[in-house]
């Protein structure tokens, strides 16, 4: 019987040296942390909140304060708040940034009775006003998140 | 409300300052120091740009 030869095999050295020298680079992962997303629905909803719930009472202060001084201090001015049945990208924008007072939002009826003017420049500086609050409260809301997501200190 | 322009526009670099300190520094030093540097330079460029725009407003 004509048997036929074994296939040579080919060993290639592998430099595990130099692989194992090279550093391995971190790979970063964003998990996901309901605890920092109920954190900061509560920042949200009540500014300041979500640094109290953590134990940052200053910080908390301080973003109620702020919050809290941009809205009250723009409904006073007269400010336009955008209703959440925005018809057009601005408006839709402008209901974004306002409703991101949380509570506040729905206190502009309370301070603003008569309704907004901003046909004075007064009133159209109430407008932004009452925006820069929601875009506060919101960063104060992605702060308490990574706070409880244990990213921050 | 009576209240002036320029009362507004302090109002407003005062609570975003404290804001904006709050959000970026950690030690109290350090934000207070933050903070009163940034309302003062929300104060003089907001007296800067109101002044370029001065010759357009008549």
């Amino acid at each position: 019987m004509n048997e036929s030869p074994a296939p040579e095999t080919i060993i290639v050295p592998v430099p595990t040296e130099t692989v194992a020298a090279k550093p391995r680079p971190r790979m970063l992962r964003a998990s996901f942390s309901f605890a920092g997303l109920g954190v900061a629905i509560l920042a949200w909803a009540l500014p300041g909140l979500g640094h109290l719930v953590l134990g940052r009472w200053r910080r908390a202060l301080t973003f109620f304060v702020s919050v809290g001084g941009l809205a009250i201090g723009g409904y006073l001015m007269r400010g336009n708040v955008f209703p959440e049945h925005a018809t057009d990208a601005f408006g839709r924008l402008g209901f974004f940034a306002d409703a991101g007072t949380g509570i506040f939002y729905y206190l502009s009826r309370f301070f603003e009775k008569a309704g907004p003017d901003v046909s004075r420049a007064l009133g159209d500086d109430g407008t932004r006003f009452v925006a820069a609050a929601g875009i506060v409260n919101l960063l104060s809301a992605f702060d308490a998140y990574e706070i409880a997501a244990g990213r921050r200190r | 409300m009576p209240i002036h322009h320029f009362a507004a526009m302090c109002l407003f670099a005062l609570l975003v300052a404290m804001a904006m300190a709050a959000l970026g520094q950690r030690s109290g030093f350090q934000r207070l120091r933050y903070a009163i540097w940034s309302f003062a330079l929300f104060i003089l460029i907001g007296v800067g740009i109101a002044w370029a725009m001065y010759p357009f407003s008549r």
